[in-house]
């Protein structure tokens, strides 16, 4: 007889397992049920058929397809006891789906689940500024999309600085890059100083087309959570118009392509320069029109004012003429005579004269001293 | 990246001349104020051509952390 420790004899079933078992070879195919992430990082599920259950967990990094309650997967992997609460499960290395246009169905699911969230609700798209001045460009720096977006981007712009987050664009490891790319770009500056101007304006995730497999990173819910959580305002346009991933509906801004999304970043030069032009142009023709209006103003003050002084000499001249015939030497002229007492006071009445009184008389063509002889009332 | 960010905001400038032509279009009439604006417009005007005509669009690699590639 052999006794065995607990933790022996599960160690020894499972290097039994292990070495019975063609992990790459034999899939175990069943419906997913209870699928469920733990910390961010474990995955767990049930297989099932109409008959037996099986307990799936594997790291989350390993999970390559969207899974979901209901799909029906292949799981490739090994059968282990956890000696620590002794529950036997399916250690998977990698799950592939199953059956004819899985991977629609399973992107379908996705976007059912995202849009009940209200990952893709319209009324929370934001606009992107009309010049952005600094970009977090996330693409890949080999693949033809970088290029043609740079390359619109500098026939049409300038001045632009440009972050450029060299991701992986497809396979395993691509969903995992490009969600932490974007979370990295959305990271503020340890700097506080520095935090303000170095922040970037939009977010740009871009590559070329493919088939749906190669597109799949651009499903990926990480990708898709992530893009959603972003700060900055984001575009995305991935493959050709007819191809529309998660990605790009989560988005604020979608590009049918990376040359559509580089027309979408940045204005035309030209059309600004021009613009810039007409504004100035406009302004120039307001500022001569209100100098017309000022210099009009002016003038109209000016004849206003010489029209005023033409009234006064008008007016002073009739006064002149006025005063003139009221002058006592106009009178005199005439044949009259003035007489004043030797002061030269006008004397218009006896009362001021009396005999021996001297007085001046004036006439016509001069002088005439002379006393009072006598004073009488008019008869 | 040490240098700073663009010294001029091309967006506020644009803005601003924006304005400037709005305020010329509502006719306000102060000889003064609108002599002012218009230097301001013709100098924001002249900076804007020429950052069009002169600056390239820089690209900067980030590398991120923990990635091999």
């Amino acid at each position: 007889m052999q006794t065995m420790t607990v933790s022996a004899f599960l160690a020894y079933v499972n290097e039994t397992f292990k070495a019975i078992w063609d992990s790459t070879e034999i899939a175990i195919e069943g419906e997913v049920s209870g699928f469920k992430i733990s910390q961010g990082q474990w995955v767990s599920f049930d297989l099932k058929d109409a008959d037996a259950l099986l307990n799936v967990f594997l790291p989350i990094w390993k999970l390559q397809v969207p899974v979901q309650d209901g799909l029906r997967v292949r799981v490739f992997g090994l059968p282990r006891v956890y000696p620590k609460y002794g529950k036997f499960s399916f250690s998977a290395e990698r799950i592939d789906l199953a059956g004819e246009g899985a991977l629609q169905k399973a992107l379908a699911l996705t976007r059912q689940k995202l849009e009940q969230e209200g990952l893709f609700d319209p009324s929370r798209k934001r606009s992107l500024p009309r010049f952005p001045e600094r970009i977090a460009l996330i693409a890949s720096r080999e693949s033809a999309a970088y290029g043609d977006f740079i390359r619109i981007v500098n026939e049409r712009w300038s001045g632009l600085e440009i972050d450029l987050y060299h991701v992986l664009v497809q396979g395993e490891r691509a969903p995992e890059q490009i969600a932490r790319a974007i979370q990295v770009a959305n990271t503020p500056h340890p700097n506080p100083l520095l935090r303000k101007e170095r922040e970037h304006d939009v977010l740009i995730l871009t590559r070329g087309g493919g088939s749906l497999e190669e597109l799949m990173a651009f499903n990926d819910e990480r990708v898709v959570r992530a893009l959603y959580a972003s700060k900055i305002p984001t575009l995305v346009g991935i493959g050709h118009e007819r191809d529309l991933t998660l990605a790009e509906e989560v988005a604020d801004v979608r590009g049918s392509t990376p040359t559509d999304c580089a027309r979408r970043l940045v204005p035309d030069r030209n059309e600004i320069l021009y613009e810039l032009a007409t504004l100035q142009e406009r302004i120039a023709d307001d500022l001569q029109e209100k100098l017309d209006y000022w210099s009009r103003q002016a003038d109209e003050t000016v004849s206003m004012v010489d029209r005023w002084l033409e009234m006064i000499v008008l007016r002073s001249s009739s006064l002149e003429r006025l005063l003139r015939s009221f002058d006592p030497r106009a009178v005199v002229k005439r044949g009259y005579a003035i007489v004043s007492d030797a002061d030269g006071h006008p004397i218009s009445s006896i009362k001021l004269l009396s005999p021996g009184k001297k007085m001046d008389i004036q006439l016509r063509d001069g002088e005439v001293e002379g006393v009072v002889e006598s004073v009488g009332r008019k008869k | 990246m040490t240098k700073k960010k663009n010294d001029m905001d091309f967006g506020r400038a644009f803005e601003e001349l924006e304005q400037i032509a709005r305020w010329f279009e509502k006719g306000e009439a102060d000889l003064d104020q609108g002599l002012v604006k218009f230097e301001r417009a013709t100098e924001l005007a002249k900076l804007l051509k020429g950052r069009l005509q002169q600056a390239e669009n820089k690209i900067k690699e980030i590398k991120m952390k923990d990635e091999t590639d």
